[in-house]
């Protein structure tokens, strides 16, 4: 039992471990903490996976799950270096320390671009833009997700979607 | 200014954003150890290694048992078969050897041309092996059972090496087996010689050594086992 339940975990793990690492990503701006934020929700859940799988408290939907934990993290690790410190891609290294992927985010400027701006967009903005635009999940997942309503999730993509937009024509 | 499209288009560009292998898989590995060894077997794990060899034993043996001498597979059943001889008592492998001889008498049945030589090798090894054994009885102090599977088995030899003989395979080497027999029927025959016997055992007697002087020593035994 325990091995299959490793063996599911598994896939699981193959299957979002690169959503996962991108939506912590685009939150954080560096590799170093992307890296320890992406393996710590992956312990997380693979606790909770091999604790409640097969019982009543069994995780029904993974990957909101996954997400849910991301942000947690992301949220704690904001809330360490304290309150006061703005979180601004300005001051921020926006690209990222690890020579393979700096060197993509460099060469490409309008990859970088768009990152600062979606980095600076408020943290409902970039998810509902993040899961539906960049990780393809239909509008009913995300506003699951977001436990907002449909109707609700439409209008919050369009007011980021023009956020966005804002953001990139004012850089 | 950018239309929506041009926007989302520039969104979807961040799919380029993705961790290092190495990093994912040592992840992997810290969160989940190691893949087990024989991941591309799932049903190889340790704890069913007895169990799969058991599996493929039993199996092997079930294809080896209808396979004949000279076919590829004979050999486990060779090897089944030893075993057995080695764990048959003593008193018993004379019969046993009698027995396998039978085994290969009915293997020329259905035997192909190409197994026929190996299958007669067989037969004959084995009545060599049930001769050796044969000079260890001795017909009045065995137990009467053994003395009685060794004369059936005997008896069988004959009727299948008859109907083996009239399919046109010519089978030499039951001399030794006839020998054997001579030396067991004539010991018990001396020996009831020298005892004092009734009426009725003398005439047993008798026809016992009409039956040694016409060559049928199995009857000789079987008249001696009836009579008992």
């Amino acid at each position: 039992m325990p091995e299959k339940k490793r063996k599911e975990f598994s896939k699981i793990y193959n299957n979002y471990i690169d959503k996962i690492y991108r939506f912590i990503f685009l939150k954080v701006s560096s590799e170093e903490i992307t890296q320890d934020l992406c393996s710590e929700t992956f312990l997380r859940c693979w606790t909770a996976f091999e604790k409640n799988q097969g019982s009543e408290a069994e995780i029904r939907n993974i990957q909101a799950f996954l997400y849910q934990i991301a942000r947690n993290l992301v949220t704690d690790h904001y809330r360490e270096k304290g309150r006061a410190e703005v979180v601004s891609t300005e001051i921020l290294p926006i690209v990222d320390p690890s020579p393979g992927l700096e060197e993509k985010m460099a060469q490409n400027s309008d990859l970088e671009q768009i990152k600062i701006a979606l980095a600076d967009l408020k943290d409902d903005y970039q998810n509902v833009v993040i899961w539906h635009y960049l990780e393809d999940l239909p509008i009913p997942e995300v506003a699951k997700m977001l436990d907002r309503t449909e109707e609700a999730t439409r209008v919050l993509l369009h007011r980021a979607l023009s956020a966005l937009r804002q953001k990139i024509n004012l850089s | 200014m950018l239309s929506d499209k041009q926007l989302i288009a520039k969104v979807r560009e961040l799919s380029q954003i993705k961790p290092g292998k190495d990093w994912v898989v040592l992840t992997k590995k810290g969160i989940l150890g190691e893949e087990p060894s024989f991941a591309f077997f799932p049903y190889f794990k340790p704890a069913l290694a007895g169990f799969f060899a058991v599996f493929m034993i039993f199996g092997l043996l079930g294809f080896a048992k209808s396979s004949l001498p000279g076919d590829p597979l004979y050999i486990i059943r060779k090897v089944a078969h030893l075993g057995q001889a080695i764990l048959t008592p003593e008193a018993e492998k004379s019969a046993y050897q009698l027995e396998l001889a039978n085994e290969r008498l009915e293997d020329l049945a259905n035997a192909p041309a190409k197994n026929l030589a190996p299958t007669i090798n067989e037969f004959q090894a084995n009545i060599s092996q049930a001769a050796k054994e044969l000079s260890k009885v001795d017909a009045t102090t065995s137990s009467p059972t053994i003395i009685k599977k060794i004369v059936q088995e005997a008896k069988k030899i004959k009727e299948n090496k008859q109907k083996a003989e009239s399919l046109g395979v010519v089978i030499d080497g039951t001399e030794k087996l006839d020998s054997a027999l001579e030396k067991i029927a004539g010991n018990l025959i001396g020996d009831l010689e020298g005892r004092t016997l009734t009426e009725e055992k003398e005439e047993i007697l008798v026809k016992m050594k009409e039956l040694f002087e016409q060559g049928k020593y199995s009857e000789v035994l079987e008249l001696y086992l009836i009579n008992q």
